[in-house]
């Protein structure tokens, strides 16, 4: 099980971070724009539903979870 | 795959297992909802049949009187479909269409009540019915096109900006999913209500508020690639743009005659969307969680969303009322969303809480006891209209910290006797022997000889009349807070 997100779509806006705040974060990057930090890219089977419901809230359609 | 009892957020996978056949009882149900955009065409078959214009007023008397009414005897419908349903509840297709359907009743009924307006000879009280009820159509199409414009497909996202465009609304679908959801339940989010704010103070707050909310979304989003919003591709242009041409094609064949109906239905269409936003989160507040530093809103759950399980008013707005699921799991159709036994629930459904929501003494009436109820007691915790706050705070008094409680003793202190007395926001502590100098009262000024309109100097919020009395021989208060 694998998250993986769309860069550009990314806009950090926190619908993730605020489900699942032990997956993600989102962060500043080089430009200073607000965008997602996956702290863990290959989550635990048992937080499957979390990071499933998660990934599902992104309003941008950013996020995919895969396996 | 291990099946996850008592979980709610459960859209991620079927447990296997139960293989007995389960059928929706709404299913056809679902169909009522297409009644809607029909009365345009009820009234207009109704006029034609009795000359009556009063029948162009079909709207606003079954949203504020039919549905309300149905509600109150048709009762509660609090079934869930089981958990191994779901999926193929959310992907049989015949549900989607009965949205789709919508759009097209809606707008056959926008282009001849248009004519009507227009063309037919109508007196002045006709034609404001006619254009109030059109209105309600269009808002209640607000709620088809926020169903759609929550879909992953494409397609549902374009059929959604074109039920928008009637309204002039079209910036919705970008505020409602990029920041309503992710800011509901805070101070910051426009289209969230909050306790002691009226319907007429929060419709200007959250019109202005969601039109810029969804303009800066946008700039924002071409800032990141370094270009200027200016484009088609921007979703605020081109679903306003879609709205400008509607607007102006139907001007072009009707006339300018046709500006009253477009402006009245407009604006009662979109209104009517934001009462039933005014209810759906009122007071409620999320606290903030994290680390230090790193401050962040708590999770979304189903506390911070009012709900009704009336079966009329649900069928009418595709379950826009379990309202809690919805914010849960946000791309789930409205087929399959969930009752939760700990969402907090409103005396009747949304259609009888529009009529409330019109006359604010009475929705405070009903209202403001159940948002503190719902917290426990302590409306600190609710999102509180701050122009209201020092009125909302005097009428629902906080129940002091756990720790500071009075105990029995200390409450059967007699006024006369008063040594001091606590803030119960802060922790103030007035003592009479140490006065308060700063206030202007010497050492030994007596409690009773503070005026009752003195407010606690430290936090502001409280008045005297809210403070505790205690004995400070027998209770320790902070002592740093009587310097």
């Amino acid at each position: 099980m694998r998250i993986s997100v769309d860069r550009p779509r990314c806009e950090g806006l926190g619908m993730c971070e605020s489900m699942a705040p032990d997956h993600f974060e989102v962060v500043e990057d080089d430009a200073g724009n607000e965008t997602v930090d996956i702290l863990v890219p290959e989550p635990d089977p048992a937080d499957r539903d979390l990071v499933h419901a998660a990934v599902q809230s992104c309003p941008v359609l950013a996020l995919t979870l895969t396996g | 795959m291990a099946q996850h009892a008592g979980e709610t957020i459960a859209n991620s996978t079927v447990p296997h297992g139960s293989t007995e056949r389960w059928r929706d009882p709404k299913r056809y149900l679902w169909l009522i909802g297409l009644v809607v955009p029909s009365l345009a065409f009820i009234a207009f078959g109704m006029y034609s049949w009795t000359g009556s214009g009063l029948w162009f007023w079909i709207g606003p008397v079954v949203i504020l009187i039919v549905v309300p009414a149905i509600d109150l005897v048709a009762g509660l419908d609090r079934s869930n479909p089981p958990d191994d349903m779901i999926e193929a509840l959310e992907n049989d297709r015949y549900y989607r269409w009965i949205t789709y359907l919508y759009l097209p009743i809606q707008y056959a009924g926008f282009v001849a009540a248009a004519w009507l307006f227009v063309d037919g000879d109508l007196g002045w009280f006709a034609k404001i019915g006619l254009a109030i009820s059109i209105g309600c159509i269009g808002g209640i199409g607000i709620n088809t096109a926020h169903e759609l414009g929550h879909k992953k497909e494409s397609h549902e996202r374009w059929l959604s900006k074109i039920a928008l465009a009637q309204s002039f609304y079209g910036h919705f679908y970008i505020e409602h999913n990029r920041g309503h959801h992710v800011r509901v339940a805070t101070p910051e989010d426009p289209a969230s209500s909050r306790l002691g704010e009226t319907f007429y103070a929060f419709w200007p707050r959250t019109v202005w508020g969601s039109l810029k909310s969804a303009w800066n979304l946008e700039k924002k989003r071409y800032a990141r690639r370094k270009q200027h919003p200016f484009r088609l591709g921007n979703d605020v242009l081109n679903a306003w743009l879609m709205s400008a041409v509607l607007w102006g094609a139907l001007i072009a064949v009707f006339g300018w005659e046709l500006i009253p109906f477009l402006l009245i239905q407009a604006v009662v269409g979109f209104s009517l969307l934001e009462i039933v936003n005014y209810m759906e989160h009122y007071g409620m507040l999320r606290q903030k969680v994290g680390r230090e530093g790193r401050r962040r809103y708590e999770r979304v759950d189903p506390s911070h969303s009012w709900n009704s399980n009336n079966i009329a008013t649900n069928v009418l707005l595709y379950h826009l009322q379990r309202h809690s699921d919805h914010h849960a799991n946000p791309t789930r159709r409205y087929q399959t969303l969930r009752d939760f036994e700990e969402s907090p629930v409103l005396p009747t459904g949304y259609a009888g809480m529009i009529v409330l929501a019109l006359f604010p003494p009475l929705w405070r009436r009903v209202m403001d006891p159940r948002v503190v109820a719902h917290f426990d007691g302590d409306v600190t915790r609710a999102n509180i209209h701050p122009a209201k706050r020092a009125k909302v705070l005097r009428r629902y008094p906080a129940p002091a910290a756990p720790t500071q409680e009075p105990t029995a003793e200390d409450t059967a202190v007699e006024l006369d006797e008063v040594l001091a007395a606590r803030c119960p926001n802060c922790d103030y502590v007035y003592e009479v022997a140490a006065g308060d100098e700063r206030e202007g009262f010497a050492a030994g000024t007596a409690w009773r000889d503070i005026p009752a309109d003195w407010c606690c100097p430290d936090c502001g919020v409280r008045e005297k009349v809210d403070f505790v009395a205690f004995d400070p021989d027998r209770v320790t208060g902070p002592t740093d807070a009587v310097a």
